[in-house]
C-alpha cells in the first residue's frame, strides 16, 4: 500500500500542475471581469461607433467621449465592448443575459427585441427632460412616436441607403433607377453587401420598380407636409415589406441574375474599393457614403490651394423608386442599470458630443441643434462671407459665392428646426455638390417622403428570406461543374464496373514472391 | 538531358507559385503607398508606421503569446497522455487513441463550433479559458501523435532497469523516459506552435470579443477592406516570412545532419 | 510490477479527461443539436434539419460545389506535386532537404497572410472579382500544395530503388515500371496527401471568402454562417453531421484512420 501511494505522488504532482495550468486563464478572466469599487456601465456598441482618439499620429485629434464622461461621472467607469452584425449582438444578449446595460441594435432589431420583450422602458423624466427630449430632431422623435419604439429606445445614427457611384465611369441617368446595376455596362464593376436583409430590399426595389414608379407619379408627394404623404409613404413601406412566395422568388431571382454583374458582395471592403478605384459603383449606407467621398476627395492644401493628393469626386445617388431609412438606436437590455444607461445616452445627445461623433463616425446623429448645424454649414457650405462686412443678410450673409452668384440652398428645416436658435436652417452648395456628402449626410425631404424603414421579420419569414438568400450565394451552378461531376461519376462507374468484371473472371495469381515483396514493405 | 531540364523548369516554375505572392508583398512593404501596384519610391515608412501601431503590436503580442501558452500546456498534457496511452491496456488504449484522432481529421469548422456550443452551455464561451482550451484540442493530439513514435522505438528495459538499479518511478520517469522521448516531445511542441500561430477558424469561434490574433485581424481587415488602408500589415506579413524562412532555414541547415542520424528513421 | 505499470498508466487520466470534457462532449452536442429544433424557446427533437438539408436547392448545391471544388483543388495539387516530390525524391542532389525545404516553407507561414498575399497578386494580374471559382482553386492549390508535397516526397524517398530495377531487368520500360511498380508503392503517400488536402478545400472557408469576394460559398462557409448570422444552430449542427460522415466515408475509403499525420504536418522536419 506504501508503496502505491508512493507512486501517485508524481502524478498529483501532475495533476494539480496541469489543474493549475488550466485554472490560470480562467482566474485571469474572473479578474477582468471582477468589479471594483466604482459602478460599471456595461456599453455594447458596434465597431468604430463612438469616437475615440485616433491611433495615429498626424491624425486629427478626436474626442474620446467614454473618457470625457468618465471624467464628467466621477465613480462610474464605462465597460465597452463591440460587435459585428445585429445578430451578434442578440446572440450574445441571449447566451450572456444581464451582461450589458446599453447596446444599440439597428431598427429592425430594436423592433424584435420589443416585440420578445427584452427591453427595459426608458423614465418618463428621461423622455421629458434629457438632452435627447430637447436636442434630438423632432422629424426622428416623430417617427419613433408613429412606429411606437419612444418607450424603449432612442435613435443614434440613421440614414438612407442608395448608390455611391464615380461620376467619370457611371452616367449619373443610370442610377435613377435601382436597376441601374443590373447592367452589362457596369459588369465586374459594382458592389453590394454582404448582408440578407439589405440585399433583399435591393431586390424588393428592383422587382417592384414599376409599381413604385407608377404609385410616385400618382400620388406626386414632394414634402412632409403634403396631405397625401402618410398616405404614400405607408404604400410604399407596404411594398417594400413584402415577403410572400411570390416576391421572395422573384427577389431571389433578380439577385442571382445580378450576380453576374457583380465584383463582389462585400461586408464593408466596398468604401476602399471605391476611393481605390476598383469599383465605380456600390451599394451603400449613407454614412459610409459620407465617408467613401470623403476618402476619395482630392486634397488641397488649405494655405496654398496646391494639389496634394490626387482624387476624385464621386457622388451618391438615391433611385427615384423609394429608399431605405434605417436607424441604429440605444436600447436598454432587461436588467439594465436604467440610470447609468440614461445617463449616457443624455451624454452622448448633447449637440458637442454628436458633432465629436459625427466627426469622427461620418454618420448622421439623430441629435440635432445649432452646434450640428454650425458644424454642417463648416462642412459643407459654400458661400463666400465677407468677414469684415459682418452678416448682412437673414441668412448671415451665405448663400452667395466668391463670384456673387447665387447657390443652392439645401433646405434641412425639417430635421433641425425647433432645436435651436435658427430661422432658416438651409445649406447653401454649389449645383454638383447636391450629389456629394450632403445629399447623403441628409436627405432631401422629397427622399424621405417616399423611404420606408424595413420591418423586422418574424421566425418563419426570416427562415424564408435566409434561404432565399443561402440559394442566391449558392446558385448558379456553373456549366463546367456539372461536367466535372458527370466525368467524375462516369470514371467512379468506370472502376466499380471494371472491378464487378474482375471479380467474375479468374482471380490474377501474382508470381512467386510478389506479395511477400509487398509485405515487405 | 531534355527530362533534367523539364524536371528543373517544373521546379522553376512551382516555386515561382509559392512565393510570388510573398516577394510581392515583400517588395511592397519597402514603398509608402496604399495599394499593391502602385510604387512610391523606396522607403521604410511603413515598417516605422507598423512599430508605431500600438494595435498591431499589441496582436502580435497576444498571438504569441497564445502561441506559448497552448503549445506549453499541449505539450505537458499530450506527452503526459502519450505515456500513459502507451502503458495502458490495448482496451483502455484503442478508444482513447481513437478518440485523440477526432479532432486531427476532423474538419476544423466542426470542432470549433463543437467548442462553441460546449462552451455556450457552461456560460465560458468567449473567454480567455475557451480560446486556450480551443488552441489546445487543436494541438494536443499532434504532441500525442508525435510522442508516441519516439515511445514505441524505446527499450522497455531500462525503465525496469532503472527502477531495478533503486530510482523512484518518478526518478524513472524523468531521468530514462523523458530523456529518450525528448525529439518527440520537442518536435510536438514546434508542431503546436506553428498550429496556433496558423489557425484561423477556432480562434475565431472561442476567442473573448475584444481579442485579437493576427490571423482574426488580417481576415477582419480583408472582410472590412482595411486591409489595403493599412499598408503597415505588409510590414508585418513582410517580416513574419522572411522571419519564419530565415529561422527555418537555418534550424533545418544545422540541425538536420545529427537528426538524420539519431532519429531520422521513426518507424 | 502491477504498480508501476499502475502509475505510468495514470499519466494518461487528465489527457483522457481533456479528451472526454472538449472532444466527446462537443461532438455529442452537436450530434443533439442537429436533431433538434428550438420552438418558442423549448428545445424539441426535430428531423426538420435532416429533411431540410436535403430539400434544400440551395445547401446541395453548395455541398456539389464545395465538392467540385474541392476534387479539382486536390487533383491539381496532386498533378503538380507528384512530379515535383518524384524529381526531390529521385535526385541525387546532395542538398535535397533544402530544396525540399522550399517547397513546403510555406506550411509555416500563417495561411491568412498567405492568402491576403495572394489576394493582390490575383488582383494586380485582374483576376481578383472576375473569375471567381478559378481564384478559389488557386487559393486552394496554393495553400495546401505543401501538404501534398510532404507525404509524396516521404513514400517515394522510402521506395527501394531494387524494385525499380529489378522491374526494368524484367523488362518493363520506363512507362510500365512506373504505372506497375513506382506508382502502385506511392499509394500510401497518395492517400494521405488526398486526405490532407481535399476535407481542408470543402471547408476553409477563409480562402474562398477572400478570393471570391465573399461570392462563392463552401460547405464550411455555410456552417459559419448558420452560426454566426442566421443564427440557427440547429442547422448548423446539422450541416457538421453530415460534413463528419462524408468525413467518415473518405476515411473509410482510404483507409485513412492509421494515417500518421503528424508527419504529413511536417512534424519531423523541426
Amino acid at each position: 500500500m506504501k508503496h502505491r501511494f508512493a507512486s501517485c505522488r508524481p502524478l498529483r504532482l501532475l495533476a494539480d500542475l496541469l489543474a493549475l495550468f488550466l485554472a490560470v486563464p480562467f482566474l485571469f478572466c474572473l479578474a477582468g471581469c471582477d468589479s471594483k469599487q466604482e459602478t460599471v456601465l456595461r456599453v455594447y456598441n458596434w465597431e468604430d461607433y463612438i469616437s475615440e482618439p485616433g491611433d495615429e499620429e498626424g491624425e486629427d485629434e478626436y474626442v474620446d467621449l467614454i473618457a470625457k464622461f468618465e471624467e464628467e461621472n466621477p465613480g462610474i467607469r464605462v465597460e465597452y465592448s463591440t460587435f459585428g452584425t445585429n445578430e451578434n449582438m442578440y446572440n450574445e444578449l441571449k447566451i450572456n443575459p444581464g451582461g450589458y446595460d446599453l447596446v444599440c441594435p439597428s431598427d429592425y432589431m430594436i423592433m424584435k427585441m420589443i416585440e420578445e420583450n427584452m427591453c427595459e422602458p426608458f423614465t418618463d423624466d428621461f423622455l421629458q427632460n434629457s438632452n435627447y427630449a430637447a436636442y434630438a430632431s423632432p422629424y426622428i422623435r416623430e417617427l419613433f412616436e408613429l412606429n411606437g419604439w419612444t418607450k424603449y429606445s432612442v435613435a443614434y445614427m440613421w440614414g438612407t441607403m442608395g448608390y455611391v457611384y464615380n461620376p467619370e465611369t457611371v452616367k449619373a441617368e443610370d442610377l435613377t433607377s435601382w436597376a441601374g446595376i443590373w447592367n452589362d455596362a457596369y459588369s465586374g464593376k459594382s458592389t453590394i453587401k454582404d448582408s440578407v436583409r439589405d440585399s433583399y430590399f435591393l431586390g424588393v426595389a428592383y422587382v417592384y420598380r414599376d409599381e413604385l414608379e407608377k404609385l410616385a407619379e400618382e400620388y406626386n408627394v414632394r414634402n412632409l407636409s403634403d396631405e397625401n404623404y402618410a398616405e404614400y409613404n405607408a404604400k410604399v413601406t407596404q411594398i417594400m415589406n413584402r415577403t410572400d412566395e411570390e416576391t421572395l422568388e422573384k427577389v431571389k431571382d433578380s439577385l442571382i441574375d445580378l450576380k453576374k454583374y457583380l465584383y463582389g458582395f462585400e461586408v464593408d471592403s466596398g468604401k476602399q474599393d471605391m476611393v481605390t478605384g476598383k469599383i465605380s459603383i456600390n451599394f451603400a449606407w449613407s454614412g459610409d457614403a459620407v465617408y467613401t467621398m470623403d476618402e476619395a476627395e482630392p486634397v488641397y492644401n488649405e494655405d496654398t490651394g496646391k494639389l496634394e493628393a490626387d482624387g476624385v469626386y464621386l457622388n451618391y445617388a438615391i433611385p427615384e423608386e423609394c429608399s431605405n431609412i434605417w436607424f441604429d438606436g440605444w436600447v436598454m437590455p432587461k436588467g439594465a442599470n436604467v440610470e447609468l444607461a440614461q445617463k449616457f445616452i443624455d451624454f452622448l445627445s448633447t449637440p458637442e458630443n454628436a458633432v465629436a461623433n459625427m466627426n469622427y463616425i461620418g454618420y448622421t446623429s439623430a441629435i440635432a441643434g445649432d452646434a450640428v448645424f454650425e458644424e454642417m454649414i463648416d462642412w459643407y457650405d459654400e458661400s463666400y462671407v465677407d468677414e469684415s462686412a459682418g452678416p448682412s443678410s437673414p441668412n448671415g450673409g451665405r448663400g452667395f459665392d466668391e463670384e456673387g452668384h447665387p447657390l443652392q440652398a439645401y433646405d434641412l428645416n425639417y430635421f433641425f428646426q425647433g432645436t435651436g436658435s435658427y430661422d432658416d436652417y438651409c445649406i447653401y452648395v454649389s449645383e454638383e455638390s447636391l450629389s456629394r456628402q450632403i445629399f447623403a449626410q441628409y436627405p432631401t425631404e422629397e427622399v424621405i417622403t417616399r423611404s420606408a424603414i424595413m420591418q423586422h421579420f418574424d421566425n418563419a419569414t426570416t427562415t424564408a428570406v435566409n434561404e432565399m438568400w443561402e440559394e442566391v450565394k449558392g446558385l448558379p451552378i456553373p456549366v463546367w461543374a456539372y461536367i466535372v461531376i458527370a466525368v467524375i461519376a462516369a470514371i467512379c462507374i468506370f472502376v466499380l464496373l471494371s472491378f464487378l468484371y474482375k471479380g467474375r473472371r479468374k482471380e490474377y495469381k501474382p508470381k512467386k514472391g510478389y506479395r511477400i515483396l509487398k509485405k515487405g514493405f | 538531358m531534355v527530362r533534367k531540364i523539364l524536371s528543373i523548369a517544373l521546379c522553376v516554375l512551382v516555386l515561382l507559385f509559392i512565393y510570388s505572392p510573398i516577394l510581392l508583398l515583400v517588395v511592397y512593404s519597402f514603398t509608402d503607398s496604399t495599394i499593391i501596384g502602385q510604387w512610391k519610391g523606396f522607403s521604410f515608412a511603413l515598417y516605422g508606421q507598423l512599430f508605431r501601431d500600438a494595435k498591431i503590436m499589441q496582436i502580435l503580442f497576444n498571438t504569441i503569446w497564445l502561441a506559448l501558452a497552448a503549445a506549453v500546456l499541449s505539450t505537458v498534457l499530450g506527452t503526459a497522455g502519450a505515456i500513459g496511452i502507451f502503458y495502458s491496456k490495448r482496451k483502455v488504449a484503442r478508444p482513447l487513441q481513437a478518440v485523440s484522432q477526432i479532432p486531427v481529421i476532423n474538419a476544423e469548422i466542426v470542432t470549433a463550433i463543437s467548442l462553441a456550443l460546449l462552451f455556450s452551455v457552461v456560460l465560458l464561451y468567449r473567454t480567455y479559458f475557451s480560446l486556450i482550451v480551443g488552441h489546445m484540442v487543436l494541438c494536443t493530439p499532434f504532441v500525442v501523435l508525435s510522442v508516441m513514435p519516439k515511445l514505441k522505438q524505446m527499450d522497455p528495459n531500462t525503465y525496469e532497469a532503472a527502477l531495478d538499479l533503486g530510482a523512484s518511478p518518478t526518478q524513472a520517469l524523468f531521468k530514462i523516459v523523458i530523456p529518450q522521448i525528448f525529439s518527440g516531445i520537442v518536435s510536438g511542441f514546434m508542431l503546436s506552435i506553428t498550429l496556433s500561430l496558423d489557425d484561423y477558424i477556432i480562434t475565431a469561434f472561442t476567442k473573448p470579443k475584444m481579442f485579437d490574433t493576427i490571423s482574426t485581424y488580417v481576415y477582419n481587415a480583408v472582410k472590412n477592406g482595411t486591409n489595403s488602408s493599412t499598408p503597415a500589415l505588409r510590414a508585418l506579413s513582410a517580416l513574419i516570412f522572411v522571419v519564419m524562412i530565415v529561422a527555418l532555414l537555418i534550424f533545418n541547415l544545422r540541425a538536420r545532419k545529427p537528426s538524420k542520424t539519431a532519429g531520422g528513421n521513426q518507424k | 510490477m502491477e504498480k508501476i505499470h499502475f502509475s505510468r498508466k495514470q499519466l494518461g487520466i487528465p489527457y483522457a479527461l481533456f479528451l472526454a470534457l472538449f472532444v466527446v462532449i462537443p461532438m455529442l452536442l452537436i450530434l443533439f443539436y442537429a436533431f433538434t429544433a428550438t420552438v418558442d424557446g423549448k428545445i424539441t427533437f426535430s428531423f426538420a434539419n435532416f429533411l431540410n438539408f436535403f430539400t434544400s436547392t440551395a445547401k446541395l448545391s453548395t455541398l456539389l460545389m464545395s465538392f467540385t471544388i474541392a476534387i479539382i483543388s486536390t487533383a491539381i495539387c496532386l498533378l503538380i506535386a507528384y512530379p515535383i516530390a518524384y524529381i526531390l525524391a529521385r535526385s541525387r542532389l546532395k542538398k535535397k532537404n533544402v530544396l525540399l525545404m522550399l517547397f513546403i516553407l510555406p506550411m509555416w507561414i500563417n495561411f491568412v497572410l498567405r492568402i491576403t498575399a495572394l489576394r493582390e497578386l490575383l488582383d494586380l494580374i485582374g483576376l481578383l472579382g472576375s473569375q471567381n471559382y478559378l481564384n478559389v482553386i488557386i487559393g486552394m492549390v496554393y495553400d495546401f500544395l505543401p501538404f501534398m508535397i510532404l507525404p509524396l516526397y516521404t513514400t517515394l524517398e522510402k521506395l527501394d530503388n531494387s524494385y525499380l530495377e529489378a522491374a526494368s531487368d524484367l523488362g518493363g520500360n520506363k512507362l510500365t515500371v512506373f504505372t506497375k511498380v513506382t506508382f502502385p508503392l506511392s499509394m500510401p503517400g497518395v492517400v494521405s496527401g488526398i486526405t490532407m488536402v481535399f476535407m481542408p478545400s470543402m471547408t476553409n472557408y477563409v480562402v474562398s471568402d477572400t478570393l471570391s469576394n465573399f461570392n462563392i460559398t463552401i460547405l464550411g462557409k455555410l456552417i459559419d454562417e448558420y452560426f454566426t448570422t442566421y443564427d440557427n444552430w440547429h442547422m448548423g449542427s446539422m450541416i457538421s453531421i453530415i460534413l463528419l460522415f462524408i468525413i467518415f466515408l473518405s476515411m473509410l475509403f482510404s483507409g485513412g484512420f492509421k494515417e500518421n499525420k503528424q508527419e504529413t504536418r511536417g512534424a519531423n522536419l523541426w
